[in-house]
């Protein structure tokens, strides 16, 4: 039987990383799916990658922190409670727009860190459940880099080669060899090679953090988007959603939106999924409040909002005699080291730490310090220093395993609102002091690494305000409905037919970028809604 | 003044006059590279200010913090103030590096606010980006680096398997 269009078998909300991942998923599946999405297509040729001026982007309309930002899809956050800002971006694709597009997949003791650890809670599931979806992601989207990393489980071969042997790369390989430490080429959630429809190949211009011109980058909107919409699914975008509504036996029926001329609209569906990133679903779900829902939707044990994780970050920078063209080739992406990645108490912390070895930018960057958050000296040095770092400077950044916290939260502002009057989120963080101890280890050994490299000048930034790329845990996934507010499928404990499959979900956040995972659970959350959609809707 | 400004979107004449003083001070005029302040970054910064509302209140108390601290210098060394409507300009090179100094210290975030900007105004001038000799990231990007060559992590092979069961 064909569909009623005014309802929908499947309603996503947000076409990032998992809502993209999903509709190409459930629409795959003959499943009739509508997206609601907030902001827009970003047009190819707003990029500014073609412009004399692109590094000022960076402050202006590709800024990754919203509120600096400002686009008119954009939501404010209070963030006056948190040394560590959200980022996101709001468009098709969401934060894959622009981000690094590093790649990396969980360890298996990733998802049971209280059985082996001690600490926080294990996944209702395991790496083996995942793997799986795992590949078939990184099949879908096409990944680049080199299996048999002896850090993780075996996987297929990459869908395209790892990224070249540069002055960059060369410089690292040097201290990494005379330390003994572990070593391999990123993963990267970008092509090097032909892949995908109207893709070209990575050119090494830099700049991914704003976006890619060219397509090589896997982001959503040129992977899964395309797929999705070729496959039936629909994508509402500009429409921002107020609420996740519900029916009187408590059952999710759809949402209601703003259109872009301000008015109001309804979706109705049979199943609602919430793709609205660590900090919009808890925020969507809390002003999601009904008769039957008076502390928002999912939320009976006030855990929706609450064990807010970031991934902790420092950058530590190395100048070198020798040019090592730190601004030609993807910013983010080059080698890792997972030497220090599994529990060693004696380190002083639990859990561990990636050392991510990136790149630099272009002179702006430089100059201002973006990585070693110390600016280059104004006055009669100036061009001197300017010189001596520029093109000739490599960041490390420590990315450490955060804890989840109750007191670590999402919740709603008092006063702040976006343009249509939502209520805007308020984020209260602090970083646990076996975070700051990771930091300061992974701080100490970068040193080290830069050293044996050769740098001649290092310079380390404790924390970087700017670093919240990743926004996790807040509504947890588990078996316990008192303790977490999905269950193993994704299922909502409260509501049988509401879904959530973005990075809120997360048990724990592991040591390593989570959208590979993010869009592994996506995939796992939709095959399962697939095979159950009539028990479920 | 040493050249004529004109008033800009946001920013007064006399507050465009004093901005690119500061500027010549912060990025100096040197062998080829011009000076921030002779290269436009007054008025960049200027047309960064009705862009950016979030910038204005920084920026003009930067430029209010160093002039009224200008004016200290000035009236300490006995300058006649009426013959300038800019303190900071009546100051020698190395009287206004000190005010700016003075500044930085009382007021460091304002003043990296002004650096920051100011940097940024100059790094994204085309005359200067191509006395640098940088360009667009695209449409060319960079040369491909030759192929990763696998045999560099032999010895990382060799010592097997890094990850926990579980």
């Amino acid at each position: 039987m064909a569909p009623e269009r005014d309802v929908a078998d499947v309603l996503i909300i947000g076409a990032g990383a998992s809502g993209a991942a999903a509709a190409w998923s459930l629409a795959s599946g003959g499943l009739d799916v509508v997206c609601l999405e907030q902001g827009d297509w970003v047009d190819p040729t707003d990029y500014p990658h073609h412009s004399p001026d692109w590094e000022l982007h960076r402050q202006t309309d590709f800024a990754k922190d919203p509120n600096v930002r400002q686009r008119p899809e954009d939501y404010p956050l209070n963030n006056d409670d948190t040394p560590i800002v959200p980022l996101m971006f709001n468009a098709v694709g969401g934060s894959t727009v622009h981000w690094s597009g590093h790649f990396p997949r969980f360890r298996p003791s990733d998802f049971r860190v209280k059985t082996l650890d001690d600490v926080a809670d294990d996944w209702p599931l395991t790496y083996w459940d995942l793997e799986p979806y795992y590949e078939e992601n990184d099949a879908n989207i096409g990944v680049s880099g080199l299996e048999g990393d002896p850090s993780g489980p075996p996987r297929l071969p990459r869908q395209t080669p790892p990224l070249g042997l540069d002055a960059a790369a060369r410089a690292y390989i040097r201290g990494l060899k005379k330390l003994g430490w572990h070593w391999w080429p990123t993963e990267n959630a970008l092509i090097t090679a032909p892949f995908g429809e109207g893709r070209q190949a990575c050119n090494y211009c830099g700049p991914c953090d704003m976006g890619c011109p060219r397509g090589a980058m896997s982001s959503a909107h040129v992977t899964y988007w395309p797929a999705a919409l070729a496959k039936g699914a629909r994508l509402i975008t500009r429409a921002r959603v107020r609420e996740i509504t519900v029916d009187r036996r408590g059952r999710a029926s759809g949402a209601v939106y703003y259109t872009p001329d301000g008015g109001i609209a309804q979706q109705r569906a049979r199943v609602v999924i919430v793709a609205c990133n660590g900090v919009g679903t808890p925020r969507l779900l809390l002003n999601s409040v009904s008769s039957l829902f008076p502390h928002g939707l999912a939320n009976s044990n006030g855990l929706v909002g609450a064990n807010l994780m970031f991934h902790p970050i420092a950058f530590v920078s190395g100048v070198f005699s020798d040019r090592v063209d730190g601004h030609a080739g993807p910013v983010g992406l080059l080698l890792h080291c997972h030497e220090f990645y599994e529990t060693d108490l004696s380190r002083g912390f639990v859990r561990g730490i990636k050392i991510q070895l990136c790149r630099e930018s272009g002179p702006v960057s430089t100059a201002i310090g973006n990585f070693p958050g110390e600016a280059v000296p104004w006055g009669a040095a100036h061009h001197r220093v300017q010189r001596e770092r520029s093109a000739h400077s490599l960041a490390i950044a420590i990315m450490v395993e955060d804890l989840p916290e109750a007191h670590n939260r999402v919740e709603l502002d008092p006063t702040l609102t976006d343009s249509n009057g939502i209520p805007a989120p308020r984020v209260s963080y602090t970083v646990s002091e076996n975070s700051r101890r990771a930091l300061d280890f992974g701080i100490a050994r970068a040193r080290e690494l830069l050293e044996a490299a050769g740098a001649t000048e290092i310079m380390h930034q404790a924390l970087a305000r700017n670093s919240g790329w990743h926004l996790m845990g807040t509504a947890r996934m588990g078996d316990n409905p008192g303790k977490s507010v999905i269950d193993r499928y994704g299922r909502a404990h409260d509501v049988p037919n509401l879904f959530i499959i973005d990075g809120s979900i997360f048990v724990t956040s592991a040591a390593v970028n989570p959208t590979s995972t993010i869009q592994a659970l996506a995939l796992y959350v939709s095959d399962w809604l697939k095979h159950n959609f009539r028990e479920v809707a | 003044m040493s050249e004529q400004h004109i008033d800009g979107e946001i920013l007064t004449a006399r507050q465009v006059a004093l901005l690119a003083a500061i500027q010549n001070r912060l990025i100096p005029a040197q062998d080829e590279m011009p000076g921030a302040g002779d290269a436009g970054c007054a008025q960049t910064v200027d047309g960064f200010l009705k862009e950016r509302t979030a910038l204005r209140r920084p920026i003009l108390a930067a430029l209010n913090e160093i002039e009224a601290t200008a004016g200290a210098y000035a009236q300490a060394s006995a300058d006649d103030e009426a013959s300038t409507h800019v303190a900071f300009l009546a100051l020698s090179d190395a009287e206004r590096d000190a005010a700016l100094r003075a500044v930085e210290a009382a007021h460091p975030d304002l003043f990296n606010t002004l650096l920051r900007q100011t940097y940024t105004a100059y790094y994204t001038n085309p005359a200067v980006l191509r006395i640098l000799g940088w360009r667009p990231p695209q449409p060319e990007g960079y040369p491909t680096p030759p192929p990763f060559d696998e045999k560099l992590l032999d010895n990382v092979k060799r010592r097997g398997k890094l990850w926990r069961d579980a």
